[in-house]
């Protein structure tokens, strides 16, 4: 019968083509609609393709590793995308800096779990000095630090200040007792804060202000909406920012600098930063730019921090060295730099020791502020970056030498 | 009957080796070809969002609906994600406050086609068969120099530089034979104010200049009923492997005007040639992609960053064109840095989709 007989045949079609998208309601009636003859053809063709189809596709080793090389690669490109539309929703619900609120946030914003994967994170990267100075004093003075900021209205006079006293208090106080990870990433953002504080008060370069002005932008908006450091992609990240510039506080204060030596304006802000934050416990160290007169008044035994933002390179580190060394007959010298990867391009070639602090785990992030690119375009004036080696962790002493000369 | 099913996949991948001269395609094949692009037109039918998609029985591999009184054409490789009727509606107005003639067939292409399940665009493109002579061709361009949408910039594809106001230089680049011409316009409708682009080609079907484009990428929305045909194993394999390679030299490409999209076109490039080929479930999952509202503000930030371009390149921009730069602005939601990492996630993406993609081939014997 020719009902059956059609029927038959694309029954056989079906069985033969896999239409991927399932049926869809109108192609049965399209089917039925042609001609006899033109079904049966359509039916032979498709019976002999599915026939061969089988034999044409043949999967090697070499197409199954670009297919993990594939998998790899989307993996990673979902994962960063799922973070970036997560971060997309918060922003959603949470109005922006400007227009937020001054009213308590919900505790729920500061999930236990979010901190516990934070905190393992944080032990995952830290080297040994960290791990000690860190955990035994840093992180005490940090929280004691914010709290007497927080009791005695310490925090600079500007609109956000007020956002982040209201935040703090009761939630925030509260996790502080409970949490010393709650304590440190609040106090790094608050660190931060401080830093465009400092910022603002000085005259800088465009470029600069609005690197790190858009940093201290950024750890206003995790203020508001605090959420757990990732790691981070190939991009400087405003929570390494963060925290190289807590670790680079942290060893200042523990190195006890008296001079504060720095190259160029970057470096200034870190030192005015670092200086201010010093001052608060003790003596303000004395801040020396490279271009400018040596500080008089230095004791014999002097301690020099030298001081590199995240353009730092060989070159300027070495000339801040030879610079103290002809200035002053004795002494010790310390260096610091806030780096963007940990790529390692060529050791060091000054004497002492250099802590540094990354922004990045890429060995090639983009920097904010070259637009040309990624960092393999500027990473031939960099002392780090781009180079074959990779530090084992982030954060760690070089130690290369040890104190300068007493008679340069 | 047989236990092994085909998807028509592999017959497609050969088809683009040949196209490439890296197979060979028998006679038999180019019958299979034929069945599998009978069947998926005939699969094609309903699949659009709105369910309205008919066989286009006078034009092979083509589905037809009517918007208003107007009959669109949709390729049956991208019913699923053709526009709805609003959609189609307004794109059809768009297309024809563009077109040169009355008389041409008009093409919604690239994203513009994908607008059913991809609402975000950063541009709208239009391919124009232009079907009359040199003459009216360089009449219809001299005509949009003076009416709405503001016509930007004119370019012939072989050379570098456009023309723009006050035309002086548009005489000279309207001499001799004219084979392709693009235009750039900015559009305002209820799509939203979008850079539009024509890309007019001089043929007469499948002569001329007909083949700078590929006809598996156009919805036939105003003007002649469509002129390319479908059912055309060496185009379709010549598309399939443009696609394939046009996806990899985006992510390549080192212009300047095309960092900001370059990403999100190659992608686009992916969800076409996995459109084509049937994989719906890697389609899906790009289509998928493409809807989040981190693309969203990739796709919305390179449209903000060539509205811009546009508003320069004009003596007095219009009103909504500045309103529209400001909105989008003000809308943006990503910081510059993330909207840095987003791009750079959005080409790590398509970069692995052009390596699954190589495997496919490369499987495929």
């Amino acid at each position: 019968m020719p009902a059956t007989t059609k029927d038959q045949l694309i029954a056989d079609i079906r069985a033969s083509y896999a239409p991927s998208y399932g049926a869809a309601g109108g192609e049965e009636d399209a089917l039925h609609q042609m001609e006899l003859p033109k079904l049966q053809a359509l039916r032979d063709r498709l019976v002999r393709l599915a026939r061969t189809s089988s034999q044409r596709v043949k999967r090697t080793a070499r197409t199954e590793a670009l297919h993990r090389e594939a998998d790899a690669k989307i993996e990673d490109a979902l994962a960063t995308l799922a973070g970036l539309e997560k971060k997309l929703e918060r922003d959603a619900r949470m109005p922006v800096v400007a227009s937020a609120p001054r009213v308590p946030r919900a505790p729920a914003a500061y999930t236990l779990h979010g901190l516990e994967a934070s905190w393992s994170r944080w032990v995952d990267h830290r080297a040994e000095w960290i791990d000690t100075q860190f955990t035994q004093h840093f992180r005490e003075r940090l929280i004691e630090q914010v709290q007497s900021r927080l009791l005695e209205a310490h925090l600079p006079e500007d609109r956000y200040s007020e956002l982040i006293a209201t935040l703090w208090e009761p939630t925030t106080q509260a996790l502080v007792e409970q949490h010393a990870m709650a304590a440190q990433m609040e106090a790094m953002r608050l660190l931060r804060h401080r830093m465009s504080s400092v910022f603002a008060t000085m005259d800088q370069g465009l470029l600069q202000r609005d690197t790190l002005a858009g940093f201290a932008m950024d750890s206003i908006g995790l203020a508001l909406e605090p959420s757990v450091p990732s790691e981070p992609g190939p991009t400087l990240s405003p929570h390494r920012a963060a925290e190289g510039l807590a670790k680079l506080q942290a060893y200042a204060v523990d190195y006890a600098a008296d001079v504060i030596v720095v190259s160029d304006n970057g470096g200034s802000i870190l030192g005015e930063f670092i200086a201010g934050e010093m001052e608060e416990r003790g003596p303000r160290p004395k801040i020396w730019f490279k271009g400018r007169e040596a500080p008089v008044d230095v004791r014999s035994d002097a301690r020099f921090l030298i001081l590199a933002d995240v353009a730092t390179d060989t070159r300027s580190i070495d000339q801040c060295q030879r610079l103290v060394a002809k200035h002053y007959a004795a002494g010790s010298m310390a260096f610091a730099a806030l780096l963007g990867s940990p790529g390692l391009k060529r050791g060091p070639a000054f004497q002492g020791r250099l802590f540094v602090t990354m922004l990045s785990n890429d060995r090639q992030p983009k920097l904010p502020w070259d637009r040309r690119g990624t960092y393999k375009r500027v990473e031939g004036g960099h002392l780090f970056g781009g180079g074959e080696q990779t530090l084992p962790v982030p954060d760690r002493f070089l130690d290369v030498g040890e104190l300068f000369q007493e008679d340069p | 009957m047989t236990a092994t099913m085909a998807n028509g996949a592999d017959i497609l991948i050969r088809a683009a080796k040949t196209a490439e001269g890296r197979g060979t395609f028998t006679a038999e094949d180019m019958e299979d070809l034929e069945a599998v692009l009978q069947l998926r037109t005939l699969d094609a039918v309903h699949r659009d969002p709105d369910r309205a998609l008919e066989i286009a029985s006078e034009f092979p591999g083509y589905l037809v609906r009517m918007v208003d009184e107007d009959r669109v054409f949709v390729p049956f490789n991208l019913a699923a994600v053709s526009p709805r009727l609003q959609q189609l509606r307004v794109a059809r107005d768009v297309a024809c406050s563009v077109r040169l003639a009355a008389t041409n067939a008009i093409c919604l292409s690239g994203s513009g086609a994908t607008l059913g399940k991809v609402e975000t665009v950063a541009d709208l493109d239009f391919c124009e068969y232009h079907l009359g002579t040199d003459l009216t061709l360089a009449e219809g361009v001299r005509a949009k120099t003076k009416g709405q949408p503001p016509l930007i910039w004119v370019k012939r594809p072989s050379e570098k530089k456009p023309v723009c106001a006050p035309w002086a230089d548009l005489p000279r680049l309207l001499e001799g034979t004219l084979d392709a011409i693009k235009l750039d316009f900015v559009s305002n409708s209820a799509l939203g104010v979008l850079p539009t682009t024509t890309l007019v080609l001089k043929t007469s079907g499948e002569d001329g200049a007909a083949g700078k484009s590929f006809a598996y990428q156009e919805a036939v929305v105003g003007g002649a009923d469509p002129v390319r045909a479908l059912i055309n194993p060496e185009r379709l394999g010549a598309y399939i492997w443009w696609l394939k390679t046009e996806a990899p030299a985006l992510l390549r490409a080192t212009e300047p005007t095309l960092q900001s999209k370059k990403a999100v076109k190659a992608l686009k490039r992916c969800l076409s040639l996995y459109l084509m080929v049937e994989k719906p479930e890697i389609a899906d999952d790009i289509l998928s992609r493409l809807g989040e509202r981190v693309v969203h503000e990739v796709v919305l930030g390179s449209r903000l960053k060539e509205l811009k371009e546009m508003a320069e390149a004009m003596s007095s921009p219009p009103v909504w064109l500045n309103d529209a730069i400001t909105t989008l602005g003000q809308a943006a939601k990503l910081p510059e840095q993330e909207h840095a990492i987003a791009l750079q996630a959005v080409e790590t993406l398509a970069d692995g989709l052009v390596l699954k993609i190589d495997a496919m081939f490369e499987e495929t014997v």
